[in-house]
């Protein structure tokens, strides 16, 4: 049985939603590392439930002292498609939809920004929060690459779409450097204690210089 | 059933407004922001008299037995939390309208104070005279069905006195803190008398399947709504075997005696039991609808809310039938906000209380 969540205020004037918990995981552990405060993160618990948390944003106690919210999302295999869901999502809560990733929409005194990973300065690229990882498990254990390549080769040659592949991929990677539980979820992969990924690595710089702007920018 | 709702330098609201209220209206807000006042606010105004304002101190912990010393100070200690910012030269107004369009308003100030200012002084002078009329008297005037009725509180031989009666809007009033169990035994009385308390009965036996042969009884001179159960050798008053099911009975009797009227709840969920609440609440709005009865209650409870929400989805009227509002405290004065999609904010675990 699943213990029921606490229901919880807004408590901080700038709030991060990751669409999953994985991208909340992955940003907070990031804000922690580089020290980046300020942020309440949370994650809105999937796609499914991604318009009911929104919808219920208004009525949360606190919201009226929050000032900016940034939704933290995945590109997947079509950045346009899931840009515009989301930007659909936010209509629907009557909050400001901005008109691409990375731009702002500011109304009544709140600003929203959507960021879509794996993260580019340009907008958004192809790829989720495992591309983004895979790239920097593959800086840095280029050893590992090619077995993973060639065990993917030999499994199934059948037709995977990108998204699919970076997240078999790094299920693979996860499931050799972690001996401990080859199972473990990209919401604890992310943490420092597992040392797995370095969140200090350049491969997250951009991101964190741009959660470090995102406070001056609302 | 109100629908509309504005209340003027009352208590801690400098000026409300509140439009479009429903048959189940719900109040969250954290304490001090005005929830208990505005329920007050509405009683107030659907009463008779102004006695009304001295139970309501007491209900907030006011002593009963005051003795006035004859002095405007005195007197008017007893109503210098009715106005906003203790601004007694401010009138309250408290007015309401409901569907049919019928308006019903209250306004209380002195009348007289400004003679006293006239002359430019900007505090009252301190009278010692200790006869009863060394000051203007509060007045109560309420105005409905276009007629205005004023009661004033006076003071003889250093008792309250009221004067004036009104006609009375059916309100109830039902909180934690008021002893209801002379009210419960008497309005069931009523009921059973109209021979109508067999849908109560029916009620009560669903959540609470032990009660039985439930009627009123004398108990040393004072009435009491006694229950058997197959543990009880003897009946008992209810209020002995649990105040939960005193508090049912109470919204039930208080429902069922008020038709077409509201019932004002403060901390809706205090006495219940998590296991019999979704019952129990389903009962209440059941009773509401049979009785067309109007609910405005508080609450601080989060599995209150979480119980309500399937309860409200569930029904034929849906989310159109309730109201939610959040009571917030920015400064001296409370606001109340709309909230409008508490379903969605449940599901996502968000505090909304």
């Amino acid at each position: 049985m699943i213990t029921p969540k606490l229901p919880t205020p807004l408590t901080a004037d700038l709030l991060i939603v990751g669409e999953g918990s994985g991208d909340a995981s992955f940003i907070d552990y990031l804000c922690q590392v580089r020290h980046i405060q300020g942020f309440q993160i949370e994650d809105a618990r999937g796609e499914s439930k991604f318009p009911t948390y929104l919808n219920a944003l208004k009525d949360r106690s606190g919201y009226e002292r929050v000032k900016g919210i940034l939704i933290v999302g995945d590109s997947d295999d079509s950045p346009d498609a899931n840009f515009t869901k989301i930007r659909n999502y936010l209509k629907d809560a009557k909050l400001p939809q901005p008109n691409s990733p990375l731009t702002l929409a500011k109304r009544d005194g709140l600003t929203v920004c959507v960021m879509l990973l794996p993260y580019d300065n340009n907008g958004a690229i192809r790829g989720c929060l495992d591309t983004l990882l895979l790239r920097y498990i593959e800086t840095e254990k280029p050893e590992f690459k090619e077995c993973i390549n060639k065990f993917r080769a030999c499994i199934d040659g059948s037709e995977r779409s990108n998204n699919q592949e970076d997240k078999f991929k790094l299920r693979c990677f996860i499931a050799a450097l972690y001996a401990e539980d080859p199972n473990l979820a990209i919401t604890f992969a992310v943490s420092p204690s597992k040392n797995l990924i370095d969140l200090n690595h350049s491969t997250f710089n951009e991101i964190a210089a741009f959660l470090t702007g995102f406070p001056a920018l609302c | 059933m109100i629908k509309t709702l504005e209340i003027k330098n009352f208590r801690c609201f400098k000026d409300l407004y509140l439009r479009d209220l429903k048959r189940f209206n719900i109040i969250v807000g954290e304490s001090g922001s005005g929830k208990t006042a505005l329920l007050e606010a509405i009683f107030l105004s659907s009463s008779a008299n102004p006695e009304i304002w001295m139970r309501i101190r007491q209900w907030r912990g006011s002593s009963s037995a005051f003795r006035l010393s004859g002095t405007r100070a005195s007197y008017e200690s007893l109503f210098r939390d009715i106005f906003y910012n203790f601004e007694k030269r401010r009138p309250v107004r408290i007015e309401f309208s409901d569907y049919s369009g019928k308006v019903r308003s209250l306004k209380i100030s002195y009348p007289g104070l400004d003679k006293y200012y006239a002359g430019g002084a900007s505090e009252l002078p301190e009278l010692s005279d200790e006869s009863s009329y060394t000051f203007e008297p509060i007045v109560f005037a309420w105005r409905s069905k276009g007629k205005e009725q004023k009661a004033r509180v006076d003071v003889k031989d250093g008792k309250i006195q009221f004067r004036g009666f009104n006609s009375i809007y059916p309100a109830w009033f039902s909180s934690p803190l008021i002893n209801e169990a002379q009210n419960v035994a008497q309005l069931f009385s009523e009921l059973s008398i109209r021979n109508k308390s067999t849908s109560l009965l029916a009620a009560i036996k669903n959540l609470y399947p032990d009660l039985q042969n439930i009627g009123v009884e004398s108990i040393a001179g004072d009435l009491s709504l006694c229950a058997s159960s197959p543990t009880l050798r003897e009946r008992i008053p209810i209020g002995t075997i649990s105040s939960g099911i005193t508090r049912f009975l109470t919204l039930m009797l208080s429902i069922a005696s008020n038709p077409g009227g509201v019932l004002l709840i403060d901390e809706f969920e205090v006495g219940f039991y998590y296991a019999t609440l979704p019952r129990a609440l389903d009962s209440i709005l059941s009773f509401c609808d049979e009785h067309n009865v109007q609910i405005i209650a508080s609450t601080h409870s989060f599995e209150f809310l979480q119980t309500l929400v399937p309860l409200m989805q569930k029904r034929k009227g849906g989310q159109d039938d309730f109201c939610f509002l959040r009571s917030q405290r920015q400064g001296a004065s409370c606001t109340m906000k709309l909230l409008e999609n508490v379903p969605a904010a449940i599901e996502s675990a968000f505090e909304v209380r």
